[in-house]
């Protein structure tokens, strides 16, 4: 059970979107689909859901090849789509029907989820009266309204406020327990971190890393420095740091982010902060983040 | 067929309630009575007795010499209600001066042009009113009589030479006035009705696409399911309205025009219109839409917004122009080889065939042979337009142009 990519590739005209491709999942979960603007990562959504032929290379569901008549997909676009003069209901009631669904049951499929993002007093507006949030939920309910097996998800989070966020994040997580496979991109990438287990980093249509993120992070080690303390104590801390070599990558209201090259360089410079008065409110030494391997490694090949 | 089914219903609900649908349907209605209404308006405004206006009506007879002595009582006995008063040659002018600033006068000067009669009448403007052609025939029917009279004809002579030759045409061939007119009339209405409806397929895909629910869709159904239910729902669509329009004009025939209403002295006669040439019209109808509604549904799919449509469309457009007025122009044409060969082009078919249907006496091999060309190009243009909107239909940014649309649907 499980999606392959094998060694996929596509052009257009002379430029490469996508360049010998390759990732497997494997296991019900979220997959992690990363790269910037025009990275590739579209074109390899669009080839998976079969609405575009890649040139070479395959791709499979369960070892079959994959097309819409052996696996359900659910599919929510970046640009968001809905009929602007239909009302919400029916315009639900018609995708449902589009996936196999009958009328009645696709009608009483979108109520359920209408009612589920509390947006069901929308049922009979017209779309475009909907606010961007509203019209994201909509967008979401046409890729769930069939209860798929694999759902993209390009950017779902945009234009949604914490509270509905927290809403998504929870059918998320219910769609993770249901044992869904989920390919998520978006440039959130503490998001993507919260979900993902598996993911790829395209640049220019290639892959610069991919594998489990717990891994990755992991194989880089304790390569970051987090020290919070008082404003007035930030130039004394700063200083000391230098003296241990590290290097100050960041800088808020309350903390400092440094580079570390050691755990020991860590804690000799808190060490020398307490001999010297300075108390941290705190102090944590921990992997990159997704943004920073992110930056890292599109960054570098940028 | 489920998908495609899908798909008509939907886009056949989404249009029928569209505010364009609905308006043009009532500007047509009211256009079919208004139309209707015309003869029995202006049937009602002839039985209406003339006013008195056209008593104080006053016309000078000049005549210097004396050509005609009977012009006053026969225009008298032709025109009671004009009042004809006998001129004086030296007061020309100042008929003339006061004609000038009065429509109510008008004058006829009898002149001796080198020994011919000739008249020439004084009015206001062209506005006058003035029965110039009816009194011009009246007079020279009484110079001709006094001259033949002159000459000793009889009377029984001079009356069979004035009354002039009736005669008579008795056509053998099928098409008559009414059925000349209709085929004219049904051409234009089956290019206006492919070219609209085709538009409201273009429209529709361009707009699914301006309003990006093009991604979600294509997910959803194949292309091709997607394409041809919504052109089988736009045709119904055309179909729906051009039966509204024809029982409207069928009802207000029936009840509004009245029986005895001529065209240039033909009264109205629909024998040509069989049920057989109905349904081929029909036929034709569907076919001729079918194949220029895949036209233009690639022209919607290559356009990212709604505003680069009409310039998308031209070559569509233009196909549909020139077909048309290549039948337009053919249908008139008295050699029956060229008609026959324009039968057989697919894209000229559905506009002459009909006008053929009503007014000739066709083969049934011609037309088999018109509507299976016709069927085979159908199938030929949506294999392709299928392969070009499904290649074209996720394309955003800048209007795609002919050669990039083959690239990219390779």
């Amino acid at each position: 059970m499980g999606l392959t990519v094998s060694n996929v590739q596509k052009s257009f005209g002379d430029k490469k979107a996508v360049d010998a491709l390759s990732f497997e999942i494997g296991e019900p979960g979220v997959f992690g689909l990363l790269g910037t603007n025009g990275a590739g990562k579209t074109t390899t959504i669009r080839m998976i859901l079969g609405i575009m032929e890649c040139d070479e290379g395959e791709i499979l569901w369960d070892g079959k090849p994959i097309n819409r008549d052996n696996v359900k997909y659910g599919y929510m676009p970046e640009e968001r789509g809905i009929y602007p003069k239909v009302q919400v209901l029916e315009q639900l009631t018609y995708f449902g029907q589009l996936r196999g669904m009958s009328r009645g049951d696709s009608s009483n499929a979108a109520l359920r989820w209408l009612e589920r993002l509390g947006v069901s007093e929308y049922a009979k507006m017209n779309a475009e009266k909907l606010s961007k949030g509203n019209q994201q939920k909509i967008q979401l309910i046409t890729a769930l309204i069939h209860d798929p097996e694999l759902i993209f998800l390009d950017e779902p989070f945009s234009a949604l406020d914490p509270i509905n966020t927290d809403m998504f994040k929870s059918i998320i997580s219910q769609l993770i327990a249901d044992k869904r496979t989920i390919v998520m991109s978006s440039h959130q990438m503490s998001t993507v971190e919260q979900y993902c287990r598996d993911l790829v980093i395209l640049d220019k249509g290639r892959s610069v890393l991919q594998g489990n993120l717990s891994s990755i992070k992991a194989g880089y080690g304790h390569t970051n420095l987090t020290v919070g303390c008082d404003a007035q104590m930030f130039d004394k801390t700063i200083s000391f740091a230098e003296k241990h070599d590290l290097k100050l990558l960041d800088r808020t209201a309350d903390e400092c982010e440094f580079k570390i090259s050691s755990d020991e360089a860590a804690q000799a410079f808190l060490r020398e902060l307490i001999d010297n008065g300075v108390f941290p409110n705190k102090y944590e030494i921990r992997e990159p983040s997704l943004h920073e391997i992110f930056i890292e490694k599109v960054g570098a090949a940028v | 067929m489920k998908d495609i089914m899908t798909v008509f219903a939907f886009t056949f609900r989404d249009n029928i309630r569209k505010k364009v649908f609905i308006i043009t349907t009532i500007i047509v209605l009211i256009l079919i009575f208004a139309a209707s209404s015309i003869p029995a308006i202006m049937g009602y405004l002839q039985d209406k007795p003339e006013t008195d206006d056209k008593q104080s009506y006053s016309c000078y007879v000049v005549d210097k010499d004396g050509l005609v002595p009977t012009a006053i009582p026969v225009l008298k006995a032709q025109f009671p209600k004009i009042k004809f008063i006998s001129g004086e040659p030296q007061k020309a002018v100042d008929y003339k001066k006061s004609i000038a600033s009065d429509k109510t006068k008008a004058m006829i000067e009898i002149i001796d042009n080198e020994g011919i009669p000739s008249l020439r009448f004084t009015i206001t403007d062209f506005l006058s009113g003035t029965p110039t052609t009816q009194m011009t025939e009246l007079l020279r029917n009484e110079i001709v009589r006094g001259m033949l009279s002159k000459e000793g004809v009889s009377e029984a002579t001079t009356g069979i030479v004035l009354s002039g030759i009736v005669s008579e045409v008795i056509p053998t061939g099928k098409m008559d006035v009414t059925g000349y007119a209709l085929g004219i009339v049904l051409t234009m209405v089956m290019f206006f009705a492919i070219y609209f409806y085709g538009y409201g397929v273009a429209m529709s895909v361009a707009s699914e696409k301006t309003s990006r629910v093009m991604e979600t869709l294509i997910v959803s159904a194949k292309p091709s399911r997607i394409l041809l239910g919504k052109c089988i729902a736009m045709g119904a669509l055309g179909l729906l309205q051009l039966t509204i329009f024809i029982v409207a004009a069928a009802g207000a025939y029936k009840f509004i025009v009245p029986a005895d209403f001529t065209i240039a002295g033909v009264p109205l006669a629909l024998s040509s219109f069989t049920p057989t040439s109905a349904l081929l019209i029909l036929v034709y109808f569907l076919l001729g839409y079918s194949l220029f509604a895949m036209i233009n549904s690639v022209c919607g799919a290559t356009v990212s917004r709604a505003e680069d449509l009409q310039s998308a469309m031209t070559p569509s457009i233009l196909i549909s122009m020139i077909s048309f007025y290549s039948a337009y122009v053919v249908m008139f044409m008295p050699d029956p080889g060229i008609r026959r060969i324009v039968s057989c082009i697919p894209f000229t078919s559905p506009f002459i065939m009909p006008f053929r249907l009503l007014n000739e006496s066709l083969l049934i091999s011609d037309i088999i042979i018109s509507i299976c060309i016709l069927i085979v190009a159908i199938v030929i243009v949506s294999a392709l337009s299928i392969r070009l909107y499904s290649a074209s239909v996720l394309h955003y940014g800048q209007r795609l142009k002919l050669g990039d649309l083959f690239k990219l649907s390779r």
